[in-house]
């Protein structure tokens, strides 16, 4: 420790609001949200605090005690013990406990304060506790903990002054170190007892209004039927509301790339502003507001309280198919993207359900799939009203994305059935109070996501297309040549190799040669189908497509897409996660086997059936 | 072939170059780390024109910083890296095995 500079470090059980703390404290844009388990990995930033003096600040994963039993919690113990490898052990602990739930989070307070460091503790969550008419005696609690206490609201602006001051203070001194032995730590129950005694009036255990939601919310029967009606609710928005500003984003591509395309003297360039970014990375973009109304309504369910429930709900169902309900958030993040589904993971205790959440995650739809569902939806399913109510487009989304479900379920089951411990392990989870969710933290939350999708398609996604783009338009054709260009082009020549591979799944060349970008990123399958077409002389997509592939193929294309390996950097993650090849291997191979069998039984049943 | 034909084949043969160059960098950012590395060693040997070693400061492998919150926009470089003295299977990475039944 220096005298102008700090190390801080936040901790505390999880949920309470350590992350958003942080935010508030570093100017930072962590995701935060209502649930345990969000922060899996070691964060830091900086602060200057108002006396000039540099803060560094640590924000790490949550955790019960230090008897950790998840990767995620051995971080927080690592750290804080100082047995992190290259990390030196932090100036002073800042231990934030939500102030409605002390029962819980003061245990923690208590195992850190033996660690014999400086402590500060965040009482966190305060409005909450004053709504619920909890009163917490701060001077006893002070007094009695022998620490520091201040009160601070994390998702409110200026809600982390008290902290901030008194992290700008002198340090407060250390609490002398205690043997950490078995009998010792049982008593830390009794300490809490007599502590929340003495210091806090609480007139319920729990919140009036969780209790009435989650009557219903937890139903076996009413609460499955209500996590049924969310999800496919989401998937009709996407569709409703999303749709027409695709389009209008499309169209506007297509004006620009028109008038390009004249202004433009013929020639290579003229070909690659119109063909390549107007035509392929202009089809991508016009996805954009698709995804963010899928994670428009992500946000707002984790933001709520409710996926914890929806975690509980399904661990029944999870553990008969040999996953457990601590998958479900992992799974849930695979949503977004299957990397930091994968991260997710190492909440999960078990290293056998962990790993078999590992192997399965990719199958979860990532919004990286969503142009591709989109696009092809778009182009060969009819946009009508089923029972007058429904979109037909939106109920053929929901089902692709229950395919990718259905398909993690049966992988699980199989990944149950050969391995050799069969043991199932009791969901313990803690269920956060209901509460609306924040506009602005969704508002970031959807900026965010915009942001790397932007940051996606003006990188490698513009980069494959370019290069698809010069695989389909050189070599030139020989003079004299009759057929289309492309034909004659390396993309062409590459393309036909691989239909053969894929021609028993319905594939044609294009389709065949637009899964190698998609190796790379998914959507770029889309910029690769646009661009290839439109080098082939084809205006729009949509109808392109439709006129030059079947049904059959483009539902072929559709499940190859729910089930294929998934792109490069996922198999990286889980080379990384599990530190093991073999794993990269498995999951590859039983993804392309899993793929290439559903698209040859889709094809040849949609064949036989037109 | 008119001069601007001509000047249109140089402006987009560059932007092929730097696409395939921007894509292996993505998408196998430990191997160009590792090239880009080996060439700024080279290039700044002593000796060398102050071109040489202007090139060799902007190849110098810059500290990945992402992590998993950056989206799965790149490979290798997402999530945090390992602790220095880390051994494999350390703290971050904790090592999984498939051991199917019987085996």
């Amino acid at each position: 420790m220096s005298a102008d500079s700090l190390r801080i470090a936040l901790v505390g059980s999880p949920n309470c609001g350590k992350t958003a703390l942080f935010n508030q404290l570093t100017g930072g844009r962590q995701k935060v949200a209502n649930y345990a388990g969000v922060t899996v990995e070691r964060k830091e930033g900086r602060f200057t605090a108002p006396s000039g003096r540099m803060l560094q600040v640590l924000d790490l994963p949550g955790a019960y005690s230090f008897d950790a039993v998840s990767p995620d919690e051995r971080i927080t113990r690592d750290v804080l013990e100082g047995n992190y490898p290259g990390e030196a052990p932090p100036d002073l602990i800042v231990c934030v406990a939500d102030a409605t739930n002390l029962r819980l989070h003061l245990r923690f307070v208590l195992e850190v304060k033996r660690l014999g460091r400086p402590v500060v503790l965040a009482l966190n969550m305060m409005d909450a506790a004053r709504r619920r008419g909890i009163a917490i005696d701060v001077p006893e609690l002070s007094r009695r903990l022998g620490l520091p206490v201040v009160e601070t609201v994390a998702v409110r602006r200026g809600g982390a002054k008290a902290l901030v001051e008194r992290v700008d203070g002198e340090v407060p001194p250390a609490s002398p170190v205690q043997p950490d032995d078995p009998a010792s730590r049982a008593d830390l129950h009794a300490q809490v007892r007599e502590l929340l005694a003495a210091t806090v009036v609480m007139p319920r255990a729990t919140d009036r209004l969780d209790d009435a939601l989650d009557r219903w919310a937890l139903h076996p029967v009413f609460g499955l039927a209500i996590l049924a009606a969310v999800m496919f609710l989401v998937f009709q928005a996407v569709y409703s509301v999303g749709k027409p500003m695709t389009d209008a984003i499309g169209d506007g591509f297509g004006w620009l790339g028109g008038h390009l395309a004249v202004w433009l003297p013929a020639g290579p360039l003229q070909g690659l502003v119109t063909d390549g970014l107007c035509g392929g990375l202009g089809t991508v973009l016009g996805f954009l507001p698709e995804i963010l109304v899928l994670f428009f309504f992500i946000l707002t369910l984790e933001e709520s309280g409710y996926l914890p429930r929806a975690a509980f709900l399904l661990d029944r169902l999870m553990v008969s198919v040999g996953l457990t309900g601590r998958s479900f958030i992992p799974l849930l993040s695979s949503f977004a993207c299957a990397i930091p589904g994968i991260m997710g993971t190492r909440s999960i205790t078990d290293p056998r359900d962990r790993l078999a959440t590992i192997l399965v995650a990719p199958l979860m739809t990532c919004s990286a799939r969503l142009p591709v569902y989109a696009l092809l939806i778009g182009a060969f399913i009819p946009a009508r009203r089923v029972l007058g109510v429904f979109n037909l487009q939106g109920l053929v989304l929901f089902a692709l994305y229950a395919a990718g479900i259905a398909g993690a379920m049966l992988v699980g089951w199989v990944i149950k059935r050969v391995r050799r411990d069969r043991s199932e392990h009791a969901l313990l989870m803690e269920l956060p109070s209901y509460r609306l969710p924040k506009a602005r933290d969704v508002g970031i939350g959807l900026y965010e996501r915009g942001m790397i999708f932007l940051r996606r398609l003006t990188g490698v996604i513009l980069a494959l297309t370019v290069l698809m783009w010069a695989l389909s338009s050189f070599p030139a054709p020989p003079a004299g040549a009759t057929d289309p260009a492309i034909d004659y082009s390396i993309a062409g020549h590459l393309g036909r190799v691989l239909a053969h591979l894929f021609a028993p799944i319905g594939f044609n060349w294009e389709m065949s040669l637009a899964l190698i970008p998609a190796f790379a990123a998914r959507e770029t399958a889309v910029a690769a189908l646009a661009t290839v077409y439109a080098v082939g002389g084809e205006s729009a997509l949509g109808p392109a497509l439709s006129s030059h592939i079947p049904l059959a193929s483009a539902l072929s294309l559709l499940v190859w897409f729910a089930y294929a390996p998934q792109c490069m950097s996922t198999l990286a993650v889980i080379k990384r996660e599990t530190d093991s090849w073999r794993n990269v291997a498995i999951s590859f191979g039983y993804m392309f086997v899993m793929a290439y069998a559903a698209s040859f039984l889709v094809y040849r049943i949609a064949s036989a059936l037109a | 072939m008119s001069g601007g034909l001509l000047a249109q084949y140089v402006v987009v043969g560059l932007i092929v170059l730097a696409s395939a160059l921007l894509a292996f960098r993505k998408l196998a950012p430990q191997l160009t780390n590792r090239w880009f590395a080996a060439a700024s060693i080279r290039l700044a040997r002593p000796g060398r024109s102050r071109l040489a070693h202007a090139l060799a400061r902007r190849l110098q492998p810059k500290q990945a910083t992402g992590n998993c919150a950056d989206g799965c926009s790149t490979c290798g470089a997402c999530g945090p890296r390992k602790p220095a003295g880390a051994k494999p299977g350390d703290v971050e990475a904790v090592p999984l095995k498939f051991r199917p039944r019987g085996g």
